[in-house]
């Protein structure tokens, strides 16, 4: 014979069950990510600050063979972040209640706080409506609590000095099964490389190998400092994603982003002028490429011939901005041999002209040296850098 | 009473007559092709808006083709559901094979067409019951020669109603013009007024003739149109496509393709 339980303590049964479960979600997911974050600090002595970031421009490639289209711009509203750059965007969500993003009201197709299939995303961060493939979709960039950050924003400096953000990137057309998610995404200020599609990747058909003007395997370089000469954190962020191959929008396909960012995060001019060195060495990964031509196929062969101009002009903009924020620095510290090696790194840049930039392709030597040149000063000036780069 | 003789000849002119009948029956079920195989191949697809790489044009066939005039013809409205035969495309795209789009309207059977990938994406593609053209698919031909075809076309992204975008058809042997976008048109500022490497204005030109030397009519249709405003891609924006064709309408047939020489060689009409 079995004994029913009574009523009640069934209902109470079930109702601490649930509430466990619950909360042992919460603490899993969102407390206790932060608790470690704010206790790593607290050992360090670190405190953290709430800053805020807006994106003012960029460039979106693709996919496959979409034209390039500029990005909108964005704001993320709250950056928490410790003495060394590292941190979190927390989640945030309160539904139609205010305050809303922006961009979300562009249409009547998104709902306010969630997106078309019903998820929760971070009302931090506005991404903007990109205009994908000039008018063939509007899609609203947002990150999603659909992933394993539970919609949090992480951000870290790597141990090339580039910033790093993590992130679970979701963009969403207003209707559900044409929402693309690019879930544990890297975005950096350091360097990526277009993608080729996954159908190349997986060695079957059917897949394009570029995204927009940028072929596959190329680079998109972003960058970290002061570049508006402003005494805040500023730069540009790149990242890539392929739509995944059972998508309906150009399945496989490889997009790259670009975007501008300024911050309110303020930084001085000795960091600035390291952060820039930094940047410009970046460009060691991309010539590195270009001078193994035989590896190139003809699209990147092509591309790398375009480009080089605008690598070398985008190269000696890097080292200039270095030298302003030295040249700021003066009084408080001797920096003039600093100054004189990469003003001279300058001018070997400017020797390169276009017809020498043939010879670029030929052999390279000007640009090994000039490489060799911002390696030993980048290692110099590191050490002057008021962060620690993991 | 008839001599056995003239018996004979009268039997022998019935037996024409009905032959005649029979292969005219026989000529009315026509078809019309245009697949990578066919004369130029099967055409390209241009756009939409400002989507400019090359696009081959999926292909397609036309069954059963019924002249209700000695130059108009009609592609019949057919669908017997999932059973055979079933068009291409349903075959090639995901989803059941059931004689209908993803948002329950169903295709015209006889017009065979293949599943394609348009500005990258995978669509399905019909000629839709449930429009001005209740599923069939027109051919007029003008008093200049050229022919006018005309159909409810729908691409299906195969997601449900959503997916589905309805593209009235309008394709000429004559010319067309590129048009410029819906947002255009309605005074707005955003449009994108192109048809892949097209300008809005451009003027595309189709033929009608026996450009192989087969014996058989063929040619190139034009047609261009718009993305309507809801469409989930490229809302607004124009397309334009050039349609090779092929078909088994002989060129100096009896009653097709020369009727002057019908007229001039005064053969038997019977209507």
């Amino acid at each position: 014979m079995s004994i029913r339980k009574p009523f009640l303590y069934q209902k109470l049964k079930s109702i601490v069950l649930f509430f466990s479960g619950f909360c042992s979600r919460v603490v899993l997911t969102i407390l206790l990510p932060r608790f470690f974050l704010y206790f790593s600090c607290l050992i360090s002595g670190a405190a953290f600050a709430s800053y805020s970031m807006s994106f003012t421009g960029g460039t979106f490639y693709g996919p496959g063979k979409m034209p390039d289209v500029g990005m909108p711009n964005g704001h993320i509203s709250v950056i928490e972040l410790n003495e060394n750059l590292l941190g979190e965007t927390p989640f945030f969500n309160n539904g139609a209640l205010k305050p809303n993003i922006g961009s979300s009201k562009n249409s009547d197709v998104w709902g306010s706080g969630v997106l078309s299939d019903g998820e929760q995303y971070n009302e931090y961060m506005d991404g903007g409506v990109v205009d994908v493939g000039n008018g063939a979709l509007k899609l609203l960039s947002l990150v999603t609590r659909d992933g394993k950050k539970q919609g949090r924003q992480l951000y870290q400096l790597d141990k090339e000095c580039n910033w790093e953000i993590k992130t679970d990137l979701a963009m969403d057309p207003g209707f559900e099964h044409g929402i693309i998610f690019a879930k544990d995404l890297v975005i950096t200020t350091g360097i990526i490389w277009a993608p080729s599609s996954l159908q190349s990747q997986m060695k079957i058909p059917g897949g394009v190998d570029s995204a927009g003007s940028l072929p596959s395997g190329v680079p998109a370089l972003g960058k970290v400092g002061d570049y508006d000469l402003d005494g805040k954190l500023d730069g540009t962020l790149v990242g890539a994603a392929n739509i995944p191959v059972d998508h309906i929008f150009y399945p496989g396909a490889a997009v790259v982003q670009t975007r501008d960012f300024k911050t309110d995060i303020p930084l001085t001019s000795m960091d600035a002028a390291v952060f820039s060195i930094l940047s410009a060495e970046n460009y060691k990964y991309v010539f590195a490429k270009i001078l193994k031509g035989k590896t190139q196929t003809p699209e990147q062969r092509k591309f790398y011939q375009d480009n080089m101009g605008i690598y070398l002009s985008d190269l000696r903009h890097r080292l200039l901005n270095s030298i302003r924020h030295l040249d700021r620095q003066k009084q408080k510290e001797d920096v003039s041999s600093l100054i004189v090696k990469i003003s001279s790194m300058v001018k070997s840049l400017e020797k390169i002209n276009q017809e020498e930039m043939r010879s670029v392709f030929e052999s390279g030597q000007e640009l090994k040296e000039l490489l060799a040149q911002l390696g030993n000063i980048s290692k110099t000036m590191k050490s002057s850098l008021s962060y620690q780069c993991s | 009473m008839y001599s056995s003789t003239k018996y004979k000849s009268l039997l022998m002119f019935v037996t024409g007559l009905v032959c005649f009948q029979l292969y005219l029956g026989a000529a009315h079920a026509a078809k019309l092709w245009s697949t990578s195989d066919s004369y130029l191949g099967s055409g390209e697809f241009y756009g939409p808006g400002a989507f400019t790489a090359k696009q081959p044009l999926f292909e397609i066939e036309l069954n059963n083709l019924s002249f209700f005039t000695d130059v108009n013809f009609v592609t019949p409205f057919v669908n017997n559901a999932g059973a055979e035969p079933n068009i291409c495309g349903e075959k090639e795209f995901k989803g059941e094979v059931d004689g209908k789009l993803s948002n329950g309207i169903a295709v015209n059977e006889n017009a065979d067409i293949c599943s394609a990938v348009i500005a990258g994406t995978h669509m399905l593609i019909g000629v839709v019951d449930g429009g001005p053209h209740q599923g069939q698919q027109y051919n007029v031909t003008m008093d200049d020669g050229n022919i006018v075809m005309t159909m409810d076309l729908a691409l299906d992204l195969g997601i449900g109603e959503k997916g589905v975008i309805k593209l009235p058809f309008y394709g000429t042997t004559g010319s067309l013009e590129v048009p410029a976008s819906l947002q255009t048109l309605k005074g707005e500022k955003n449009g994108v007024d192109q048809a892949g490497k097209f300008a809005a204005g451009t003027k595309l030109e189709g033929r009608i003739g026996d450009f192989n030397n087969d014996g058989w009519i063929d040619g190139t249709l034009v047609a261009v149109g718009h993305m309507p405003l809801d469409s989930p891609i490229y809302p607004g924006q124009p397309y334009a496509m050039h349609r090779n064709f092929e078909t088994d309408i002989p060129i100096k047939g009896v009653l097709y393709g020369n009727v002057k020489g019908l007229i001039a060689n005064k053969h038997v009409t019977l209507w």
